[in-house]
């Protein structure tokens, strides 16, 4: 017997049915989706609704062409963006305080660290899953519905704005930080707990510093995200541009509706690249096929001392610029009856009789479901097919795989592609959900459609930059090896399965950002979960409003658990 | 695809040899003067030789020669700085981009390791010596519903691998999966392979095996192949030509049973212990 048929037999195996089952899965849960949801298409389908979306349609776009550029519309836009940025800014700072907090408790490796026995494991490991089951609590409920709750007491206003996206971002980071510690091989740190290093300075002196590039690259996203947000939470009192966006819209002033929009694009736009830029600095991978500058010990420590220089900076203006609203807080906060307030937020946890608001709140869940599985798998179908346009490694480094000798104007061509591409999914994300569905709604009316066009619109933007960052910083070698005269193919058959992993993680963290997004939407008047937690909170129903805001947690927690039990997780993303 | 096309796939004459031999004067790769230089370290200088159509070659020499470097020039990845490169009558340097990739489509490549893509199953990776000849709309749907597969399994055979078809890599062995690249070069059919150490990850046995499995592929296409080898204990009978480079240039070339322990001693330098070389054997054995 020859040395090659070693090990052969007996290996046989049938042809994998994965590909047809993620098919089918993927089928199934589209048509479940688009049958759970109440569609209005009429603007597509009837002659006169039709003609009217038309003329909606040409107003709002005529907008673009004659915002209001008037000097009070723009001064009130600049205050706006101003108070925007700070709401997010204090939003993230206080939300990564608590965050990581909490994480401490809810990381497994450093609040039960090894060896998992002895006295007192019991109770340490149901203070993880209390954390845990915090994290998912403030996670669970969107910015929206928080700043709903919130603004009972301080009012309407920036403070409610940076309180509800404190909340929010802390359930996020809580649980990315948390997943990163865990993601951590504990061989990378035996050697320290050999020397009988305690679980705390396990944790300062290996866990942390190990995962501190990405937690910090995970904080910049989230800052984008709190920026976004914060533009749009006004629309249930947050303050920032919000607020007067949707009122210019409700009254139909679409020329100040796009300067609005303008700025807001202009502020979300500049920090999406601002931490951008920040965290392709924080690239450290010497692997990479571009790896960055080499690094001496003194200019980072130079470069280190400048960014916290410039944090505290930011921060301390944008204190200054919110003091008007943190006084007007203070005011409102000096004038409530607090006995009535805690006696209104205890009635959330005290749930009406009999199932039929449950079974309601649980029907109801449907609509963020359904808009969340739609929107992500349109987004990720989108981000997949803008990857390689928008791959620098394929239309800008291919040579150094492909070995062609490119001509001008070849190369120019593939810079375009490249530059357009990477336009399209800036412009797609920076514009947050609830404004994309303002501009769908321009022609379709609030409805379902909008809302799903509006949240995968905005997720292929998110995911489009994800997905191009993972493909860019795969190895080159594959690539040479598969390179058969077509690019495309060397997409397909290296790049593409080499990304796939991450690509679903990030699908993933996308489709609980998404389900979000539809009980947000749900709020501005889409329907379900999110628009019947709005009307209870409204109408001060709050034992209603308890059992809809606990079904969103649950939610929460049941794709949190999903996603822990597939590795789908923020530890599985590089 | 129907059972009597894989086979079909796998016996087609791949290219037209008597134009390639007109275009080339029968020679698969001519090197002239040929200097290549990386952030200002001269990798290779001065090269000259030229590689027969269906000649076998072995490229030899210490650590640092210049031998990965030498088969990313003769692939055309990496065009020269001064001379040029000839691969199978077109120089390198001067093809515009679909000339190369019709170039590239004729030339297969193994490399000492990470030659699968380890999360696309063993049918994908063999199928992507396909690629060449598919559209990339076939190549799309082919991911989703492998195309040829026949083909594919026919090339495994060749490798006694067919059962290992809807595998993934990693539940393979290092040599399965070298392998496995093999017989994507079977399907590929390409008229030169340039193979960079391609038992480095292995034992000596399948070390062994998979260059022989190499040179009679190789022979029995009648197509070109150059191996670079660090080590010379699997040299074999396996090649009709080595070529040994040191700091970038021609050191010596020649058949294996020329090869003596003086030459090896001036070679390898600090390396022939550690390589133990003296244990390989020579036509001069003296100590």
């Amino acid at each position: 017997m020859s040395l090659l048929a070693n090990g052969t037999a007996d290996h046989a195996r049938r042809r994998p049915a994965g590909p047809w089952v993620a098919l089918f899965t993927v089928c199934a849960l589209s048509l479940g989706s688009i049958a759970a949801l109440d569609w209005d298409l009429s603007a597509l389908l009837d002659a006169q609704s039709r003609s009217e979306a038309w003329g909606r349609l040409r107003n709002f776009m005529g907008a673009f062409g004659a915002p209001d550029l008037s000097a009070q519309r723009l001064r009130q836009g600049l205050s706006l963006s101003i108070s925007t940025f700070s709401i997010a800014l204090w939003g993230s700072g206080l939300g990564l305080v608590l965050g990581y907090f909490i994480a401490l408790f809810a990381s497994s490796a450093v609040w039960l660290g090894e060896p998992r026995r002895g006295p007192g494991l019991v109770a340490r490991r149901a203070v993880l899953e209390l954390a845990r089951l915090l994290l998912d609590a403030l996670r669970g409920v969107p910015d929206f519905a928080w700043a709903l709750l919130i603004l009972t007491m301080p009012g309407p206003g920036a403070v409610t704005g940076v309180l509800a996206i404190a909340l929010g971002v802390a359930g996020i980071l809580g649980k990315i930080f948390s997943e990163l510690w865990d993601a951590i091989p504990p061989r990378r740190y035996e050697a320290l707990r050999a020397n009988g290093a305690t679980r705390m300075q396990v944790f300062l002196y290996a866990i942390q510093p190990m995962s501190a590039r990405s937690m910090l690259s995970f904080t910049l996203m989230r800052l984008e995200c709190s920026v976004r947000n914060a533009s749009v939470i006004g629309v249930v009192g947050g303050g920032g541009l919000g607020a007067q966006l949707f009122e210019e819209f409700n009254y139909g002033n679409y020329d100040g509706v796009v300067t609005l929009l303008l700025f807001l694009f202009a502020l979300t736009a500049s920090t999406d690249l601002g931490a951008n830029f920040l965290r392709y600095q924080l690239r450290s991978d010497p692997r990479h096929p571009r790896v960055a500058r080499d690094d001496d010990h003194r200019s980072a420590q130079r470069r280190r001392k400048l960014a916290a220089g410039a944090c505290a900076l930011v921060l301390a203006a944008s204190a200054w610029a919110m003091a008007p609203d943190i006084a007007r807080a203070r005011l409102e906060l000096g004038r409530i009856e607090w006995a009535f307030i805690r006696e209104q937020l205890a009635l959330l946890f005290d749930p009406p009789p009999g199932t039929r608001v449950w079974r309601e709140a649980a029907a109801s869940c449907a609509v963020p479901l359904a808009i969340g599985v739609l929107a992500t798998l349109f987004g990720a179908l989108g981000a997949a097919l803008l990857s390689y346009p928008g791959s620098f490694a394929f239309q800008i480094d291919a040579p150094r795989f492909t070995g062609e000798r490119l001509g001008a104007g070849v190369k120019a061509l593939r810079a375009a592609l490249l530059l357009g591409t990477r336009a399209l999914t800036l412009v797609q994300r920076s514009i947050p959900e609830v404004a994309w569905l303002l501009i769908f709604a321009a022609f379709f009316r609030i409805g379902v459609l909008p809302g799903v066009l509006a949240v995968g619109v905005h997720s292929a933007g998110v995911l489009g930059r994800v997905f191009v960052e993972t493909v860019d910083n795969l190895p080159y070698q594959p690539f040479e090896q598969t390179f058969q005269g077509s690019r495309a193919s060397t997409f397909l058959y290296a790049a593409m399965p080499m990304a796939a992993r991450e690509w679903a993680s990030y699908a993933f963290l996308q489709f609980e950002a998404n389900l979000r997004a539809g009980l947000v939407i749900g709020i501005v008047g889409i329907g379900g979960l999110g628009e019947r937690f709005h009307t209870s909170v409204q109408s001060f129903n709050f034992p209603r409003a308890g059992v809809f805001l606990l079904t969103m947690v649950l939610l929460t927690t049941l794709i949190d658990r999903i996603s822990r039990a597939f590795k789908l997780g923020a530890g599985s993303v590089r | 695809m129907g059972a009597g096309e894989p086979a079909a796939a796998l016996a087609r004459p791949s290219v037209d040899r008597a134009a390639a031999r007109a275009a080339t004067g029968g020679e698969a790769f001519v090197v002239e003067s040929v200097s290549k230089s990386f952030a200002g370290t001269a990798v290779l200088r001065d090269l000259d030789f030229r590689l027969g159509q269906g000649e076998r070659i072995a490229v030899i020499g210490p650590s640092g020669a210049g031998k990965t470097t030498l088969l990313r020039l003769l692939a055309g990845v990496i065009a020269p700085d001064s001379g040029r490169v000839l691969a199978l009558g077109r120089d390198t340097a001067k093809l515009r981009a679909a000339e190369l990739a019709a170039l590239r489509r004729e030339l297969g490549f193994l490399y000492q390791s990470d030659n699968l893509v380890p999360s696309l199953r063993v049918v994908h990776n063999v199928l992507i010596g396909r690629l060449g000849a598919w559209s990339t709309a076939r190549a799309l749907f082919s991911l989703f519903s492998p195309r040829e597969i026949e083909s594919a399994r026919s090339a495994l055979h060749q490798v006694e691998l067919e059962q290992r078809l809807w595998d993934l890599p990693g539940a393979l062995s290092g040599g399965q999966q070298q392998r496995v690249a093999i017989a994507r070069l079977m399907l590929q059919q390409p008229r030169a392979m340039l193979v960079d150490e391609p038992a480095s990850s292995l034992d000596q046995r399948l070390g062994r095996e998979v260059l022989a499995l190499l040179s009679n592929f190789a022979r029995e296409r009648g197509a070109t192949l150059v191996v670079s080898l660090h080590t010379l204990d699997l040299l074999g009978e396996h090649f009709d030509r080595i070529l040994a480079l040191s700091a970038g240039r021609l050191f010596w070339q020649g058949k294996a049973r020329e090869l003596s322990r003086t030459l090896l001693r001036e070679l390898y330098g600090a390396e022939y212990r550690s390589l133990h070389l003296d244990e390989v054997e020579v036509a001069d054995s003296s100590p």
